[in-house]
């Protein structure tokens, strides 16, 4: 297996620039854009398959957001407006960049911030490298929250991506002009999302477009027939050393029934990750105080009783220590994968097998229990560009 | 295969084998026992000759029987002979009458077979063995059972490997991995709605509409559109952190919780059925829908026996019985009636719950 990202060439524009001049009818269309089973690398897990899915939120979390104005604004932590031309240099665009900005934008000082509204034009012309310095910047101030935590668009077809919605053509074609490749150039981030309500024309548009927004991808994987040729090898990759010997009888009995048929494995998953998969928090999920974050899922992966633990909690890096050891590749099933970048952790996920990992990419309740690829979760999650990878594998029970 | 509101529903068969862990102590005792309670000896003995035992065994009890009275009751142990010269019909009429009078020794001693067949046992246990299990079986009803497990573990002497094969074939229990089939030309609307039960069971529409729009997927796994609860459970087995200090998960604890999200301590108290029942769910009427509890209760006696969650018409999800060796399972309707279906005639019951409960 490779950890090295292949460096997606940023045509998301072209690329929609295709579907945009495409009339096929929709159902034309939709078989067009119909997502393939795409077959993973044999290794000692079997021989699996996998395919994307898009999960939609609940319903009830689309009326708690609180709608956006379709005016772009960005917050800068600056008094003047030499500060805020110095703040912009630094993120790397150029004098005339910044200037040309800040002349055509609408500037409202407040006593620690300047709340910089920019025209359309600016914001929907923005060189992609601008967008992308400019936008890493903007993450840095809390009150920039669409800027702190991007849509993921983990693939070059913005069509595809939106397959399923009811997302309006203009839209889509404003969403290609405002998706700027991520720092580790696997997939794009859209950090727009106001920007893209222009095109809405009543409430129920603006509510289908958060939906379609709002969709988190996974992946349902299936270990394909014939796998379990080669059992006893499989049954001992899928148990982690008996830490998940409760698939066992399933297993045993899947090989004993030799019936051929691929299965889902949902079906392997300890008890905890397999009841989360593919769902988003509840209100029971944070009846606590605390919605489970990376480090909940990570570390009640193999546990029956999951333990309120989070990513900030004082005791992380004890537990880590005390109950993991630190590994190096082949990765096994269950081994947490933290992603380090600027001297720190920022997420961390479960090695499922070949490039597939268990993951909830945030505290919040739009962030589902999913199965996705790696490269994808780092995409995600990258926004420097450096993430490194670091793997520590639960040890056995006493 | 089976069609109908919820779609059209492929499957094949599992067989899950306790793991060992799950078999405990007791499960490998070689002394064979009749419990006969507050009798004597000699009571127990003109006991037997009321029920009609054949009189080749009262006169082998006679000689051969070792009675010991415990804080349970007079036992009876019982010699090779015995159970040899007992009849069917003997050890039907018997554990009619210990299920009448000693309800927890009853469970102890019958296991029923799932499938009245012996397909679990095949290419399991020796052909030797296997026919010493089918000597020892009897029919209740529509139910094949076994009382004898101790002599045959006695049988096999010390071949340990072979005891092990024979109680996890014994516990077996037969389940399904069904999955959900979906084409181009699939009505997803009524499926959805079927699944989803009005709301309570979110998620499962974006799930369907892009299994649809996928090319080469036909179908999928129902673990993904299964209630939280019933998806961590399924397949497994009891885990000691749900046991109670008085109770063990059961088929109502089960049942009842099919919709919730996490399980509560609070379903092992020794409620009243309707404690739950009468408040949060509903008598359900017409059809049964998906997540609808199913009762058993005794028609005669109104004792509850048994409960299960309906899936689709002929598919249901259960735990039968509170034994560590039973699963929670998605099975086959019928085969779950196989071992429940004895002389009890049962009055049946379908309760619906409540949304936004």
């Amino acid at each position: 297996m490779s950890w090295h990202f292949v460096k997606h060439l940023p045509l998301l524009l072209s690329l929609s620039t295709v579907t945009a001049q495409d009339d096929a009818t929709l159902p034309q269309e939709e078989a067009r854009h119909r997502i393939e089973v795409k077959a993973a690398s044999a290794g000692p897990w079997g021989d699996l398959e996998y395919y994307e899915i898009a999960l939609q939120c609940p319903e009830e979390f689309l009326s708690a957001i609180r709608m956006p104005s379709q005016s772009t604004e960005w917050v800068f932590e600056a008094s003047n407006q030499d500060e805020l031309q110095d703040i912009l240099s630094r993120s790397g665009l150029t004098e005339k960049e910044s200037a040309s900005l800040i002349s055509s934008s609408t500037l409202l000082y407040d006593s620690e911030i300047i709340r910089v509204f920019p025209s359309e034009e600016t914001v929907l012309k923005m060189a992609p490298a601008t967008r992308s310095n400019l936008y890493s910047l903007l993450a840095l101030y809390e009150q920039n929250q669409f800027y702190r935590r991007p849509i993921y668009i983990g693939e070059s077809n913005l069509s595809r991506w939106f397959r399923g919605t009811d997302v309006a053509r203009p839209i889509i074609e404003d969403i290609a002009q405002l998706a700027y490749p991520t720092r580790n150039g696997r997939g794009f981030y859209l950090s727009d999302i106001a920007f893209t309500l222009r095109n809405t024309t009543n409430a129920a548009e603006e509510r289908d477009l958060f939906q379609a927004l709002l969709r988190r991808k996974a992946l349902i994987v299936r270990l394909r027939p014939g796998t379990f040729e080669s059992s006893p090898a499989i049954a001992a990759y899928w148990s982690a050393d008996y830490k998940n010997k409760e698939v066992l009888p399933l297993l045993e009995s899947v090989v004993q029934s030799n019936q051929g048929g691929a299965i889902d494995i949902a079906h392997l998953l300890p008890p905890i990750p397999r009841q989360y998969l593919n769902i988003f928090p509840a209100l029971s999920d944070g009846i606590g105080g605390r919605f489970p974050d990376w480090f909940w899922t990570c570390y009640n992966f193999f546990r029956f009783t999951p333990r309120p633990v989070f990513a900030d909690s004082p005791e992380r890096d004890s537990l880590i220590l005390r109950e993991f050891t630190e590994t190096l590749p082949p990765y096994q099933f269950g081994d947490m994968i933290l992603l380090n970048s600027g001297g720190k952790t920022i997420h961390g996920c479960i090695y499922i097998a070949e490039e597939i990992v268990y993951t909830k990419n945030g505290p919040d309740v739009f962030s589902p229990w999913v199965l996705m690829r790696i490269q994808d979760v780092v995409g995600y999650h990258d926004r420097i560009g450096d993430a490194a990878l670091a793997a520590y594998r639960k040890r056995p029970s006493p | 295969m089976s069609e109908g509101r919820w779609g059209r529903l492929e499957y094949f068969e599992v067989l899950l084998e306790p793991p060992t862990s799950h078999l405990w102590a007791n499960l490998y005792s070689d002394r064979s026992i009749w419990a006969f309670g507050e009798r004597t000896p000699d009571e127990a003995i003109e006991h037997l000759k009321s029920l009609k035992i054949s009189p080749e065994v009262i006169e082998l009890v006679k000689t051969e029987g070792k009675w010991q009275t415990h804080a349970t009751g007079l036992e009876l142990q019982l010699s090779d002979a015995i159970i040899e010269a007992t009849r069917p019909e003997d050890r039907k009429t018997l554990s009619a009458w210990f299920f009448t009078h000693d309800r927890e020794f009853f469970n102890r001693l019958i296991v029923n077979l799932e499938g009245r067949d012996f397909s679990a046992f095949e290419g399991k246990v020796s052909a030797k063995t296997l026919e010493l299990i089918k000597s020892l079986t009897f029919e209740r009803g529509k139910v094949l059972s076994i009382m004898d497990r101790a002599y045959v573990i006695r049988k096999l002497g010390t071949d340990e490997a072979e005891k092990v094969k024979f109680l996890r074939a014994l516990f077996s229990t037969r389940s399904l991995v069904v999955r959900l089939a979906i084409d181009e030309s699939t009505d997803l609307e009524p499926i959805v709605d079927y699944w989803s039960r009005g709301g309570i069971n979110p998620g499962v529409k974006s799930i369907l509409e892009q299994v649809k729009l996928t090319e080469g997927v036909d179908r999928i796994d129902i673990v993904h559109l299964l209630p939280p609860l019933p998806r961590r459970y399924l397949f497994g087995f009891t885990n000691l952190l749900d046991v109670g200090p008085k109770n063990t998960p059961d088929c109502f604890w089960t049942s009842i919780q099919f919709f919730k999200r996490n399980a509560s301590p609070r379903m092992l108290d020794p409620l009243q059925l309707n404690h739950y029942i009468n408040f949060d769910f509903e008598e359900a009427s017409g059809d049964l829908q998906f997540g609808d509890i199913v009762c058993m209760f005794d028609k005669t006696t109104q004792e509850f026996i048994h409960s299960y969650v309906q899936i689709s018409d002929d598919i249901v999800f259960t735990k039968n019985g509170a034994s560590y060796a039973r699963p929670y399972v998605l099975g086959l309707k019928s085969d779950m009636l196989s071992v429940y279906l004895d002389e009890t005639e049962y009055l049946i019951k379908a309760y619906r719950r409540k949304a936004g409960i």
